[in-house]
């Protein structure tokens, strides 16, 4: 489903050149709920960003069902990022003056559906990530738990065909970031939705099927989960 | 075209919901702001317009009337008056003509003297075409067939310390003085002042009048002529229409309208004036661009990474520029807005207290189409102002923009 070839990146600080990232390669299926691991400085976030079509590879190709993404213009990237991906932050990135449903129906909106469809759709996320009866609250009357919860309900509004996460649970408590973990669990198992997510605590292996090591930009280790 | 209604609609969407649950404070003083640039940029070229709504009003009412008519070139009088009064008063649109007779003289009074020219007036006529009579500083207006009496204006009276004088004058004279006064022919006679007139106008109150009868008296004969005829029209009717009317009775005189008669001069006047309202028009739009740039700015680079994370879920940055621009143009209509409401209180201050000039009061002209034209210039500006911001930030690396 998803072919990554080659993938590097090199940033240039006046004439040093940091390779982040070099020659990667590896593939995603449909379904996976895939972790990125490594150490502070492996890649796992510019992976992330370069997947995530918010940064350019200085080498390699991204194919995404067959069709190389890597090489698309900044508008036709902002419309694949809208129909067919989503996005996690880690500080949950909600825009603070809407409420949670404005902030679920936002990237709805901005495909053109009706207020009618957008309201539905978005009421049918929240209900899975629990929030149903919170959707006229701004951002800053919810815990960061639940803020969390409606930024993955943002990315799934529209469903797209693959989620990112960066570090959803770095601002989080355990037990928040259990019900977060639990909610990417659940819209993974039953939705089949495909997750990758950068995290650095070893413990949410157990919510992984595969786990990706990177260490100085290149992976380490590429190891299925026995769960 | 559907990709692009959509995204204004998430731009109107976006900017309407920051500004409801924004930063109250900062609204209220941008709207503030953009409501005394269009006051500002109102204002001052209304005390224009009103400075010369009043040099004209003072030339119709007490100077020219809506017509004059004056002598045909190389005379230096109407002549066949009665005649010429006769036709005049007849053309439709004419509310009445006065004719006005001069002649020079010099004036004297406790050691002042004072050359200029002294009027001959048919009051009955003068109060229908002219509003001298209402503006009566003391004493009483001519009355039709006085003899022996004499209407100064306030800047012939002058004062007593003649340091006070604008312009030379008989030094104090007052209602029940007497003045003696010259005249070319070789007449002198002895006035009584009946009346000072103050019209605040630098045109007319240096003037001087006798009656006709006290004209005739002092030619020796009965006067025929006039150096003038001045007209009013009946309320309504269009100078030029009547002024036409005139030429088409045969009348070989000049004839010109009030407009005619302030001339090329006054055009130059009015166009000077243009320039000074454009300059403060232009003054205000760059502080209001200036304004608008700097908030818009500081709101941007505050919502940086908003901005940042917006791209990264897919809206497209012309929606997130657009939602700056709607935001700046709707705070622009409330500003007018409240501009519209200072405009309104400063009209009603100024029509009971006046901006007091030395030739005369000025009240600010509100006129619609300046309010029309600087509203939509501001508009424009602003516009502009919001969205270089707005397009410079929102065009940046979406990973540079979310580092914030």
């Amino acid at each position: 489903m998803i072919k990554i070839s080659d993938l590097g990146k090199t940033y240039r600080l006046g004439v040093v050149e940091v390779p982040a990232l070099r020659g990667v390669s590896f593939e995603i299926h449909r379904g996976d709920f895939i972790g990125l691991m490594g150490p502070s400085g492996s890649g796992k976030s510019t992976m992330l960003h370069l997947l995530g079509l918010l940064d350019y590879p200085t080498t390699g190709t991204i194919e995404i069902d067959g069709i190389d993404v890597s090489g698309l213009d900044d508008d036709e990237r902002t419309d694949y990022r809208l129909r067919k991906m989503g996005y996690i932050f880690q500080d949950y990135a909600l825009v603070a003056e809407l409420t949670v449903l404005e902030n679920v129906m936002l990237t709805a909106m901005a495909q053109g559906k009706t207020e009618a469809e957008c309201r539905l759709a978005s009421t049918n996320v929240l209900s899975i990530v629990g929030l149903i009866n919170r959707l006229d609250h701004l951002p800053k009357e919810l815990s960061g738990g639940e803020q969390q919860r409606v930024a993955i309900a943002r990315s799934m509004v529209n469903r797209p065909i693959i989620l990112f996460a960066d570090e959803p649970c770095a601002n989080l408590d355990t037990a928040n970031s259990r019900a977060v973990l639990d909610q990417f669990r659940t819209i993974n198992e039953e939705l089949g939705q495909t997750i990758v997510m950068v995290s650095h605590e070893e413990w949410h292996k157990e919510y992984f099927h595969r786990v990706i090591h990177l260490k100085d930009g290149q992976i380490e280790a590429d190891e299925k989960q026995p769960n | 075209m559907n990709e692009t209604v959509t995204r204004l609609k998430l731009s109107f969407f976006l900017g309407l919901r920051s500004l409801q649950r924004g930063n109250i404070g900062s609204l209220v003083m941008t709207v503030v702001i953009i409501g005394m640039v269009f006051t500002n940029m109102i204002f001052l070229p209304s005390v224009i317009t009103g400075a010369i709504n009043l040099f004209v009003d003072q030339t119709i009412e007490y100077q020219s009337g809506d017509i004059i008519i004056e002598p045909k070139e190389n005379k230096e009088v109407i002549e066949d008056l009665e005649d010429l009064l006769a036709r005049v008063n007849r053309v439709p649109g004419v509310l009445r003509a006065a004719p006005h007779n001069d002649i020079g003289g010099v004036m004297k009074f406790k050691g002042s003297r004072l050359p200029g020219s002294i009027i001959a007036i048919r009051p009955r006529d003068e109060v229908l075409v002219t509003g001298i009579s209402k503006m009566m500083r003391e004493g009483q207006y001519l009355g039709e067939g006085d003899t022996g009496v004499i209407l100064i204006g306030k800047l012939v009276a002058g004062n007593k310390d003649k340091s006070e004088d604008l312009m030379p004058s008989l030094g104090g004279v007052r209602t029940g003085d007497s003045i003696d006064v010259e005249f070319t022919n070789g007449v002198v006679r002895t006035y009584r002042v009946k009346g000072v007139f103050e019209t605040k106008s630098y045109m007319v109150d240096p003037l001087v009048f006798i009656t006709w009868e006290e004209m005739e008296s002092v030619r020796g004969h009965p006067v025929d002529q006039a150096t003038a005829v001045l007209i009013r029209t009946v309320p309504g009717e269009d100078v030029e229409e009547v002024k036409l009317s005139l030429i088409g009775m045969g009348i070989q005189e000049q004839i010109k309208t009030w407009h005619d008669l302030l001339g090329k001069a006054f055009a130059e006047v009015v166009q000077s004036y243009g320039v000074i309202n454009s300059i403060s028009t232009i003054v205000s739009i760059v502080i209001a661009i200036v304004v608008i740039f700097i908030v818009i700015m500081i709101k941007t680079l505050n919502n940086r990474r908003q901005i940042g994370i917006l791209k990264a879920i897919g809206i497209h940055r012309t929606t997130i520029t657009f939602s700056y621009v709607f935001q700046v143009v709707i705070l622009a209509v409330m500003g007018i807005i409240f501009g519209l409401f200072i405009l309104l209180a400063l009209d009603r201050y100024f029509s009971v207290f006046p901006i007091v000039f030395p030739d005369g009061d000025i009240r600010p002209a509100f006129t619609l189409a300046d309010i029309v034209t600087n509203a939509v210039l501001l508009f424009i500006a602003s516009a502009i102002a919001g969205f270089i911001p707005a397009w410079q930030i929102a065009r940046e690396d979406i990973l540079t923009a979310m580092r914030g």
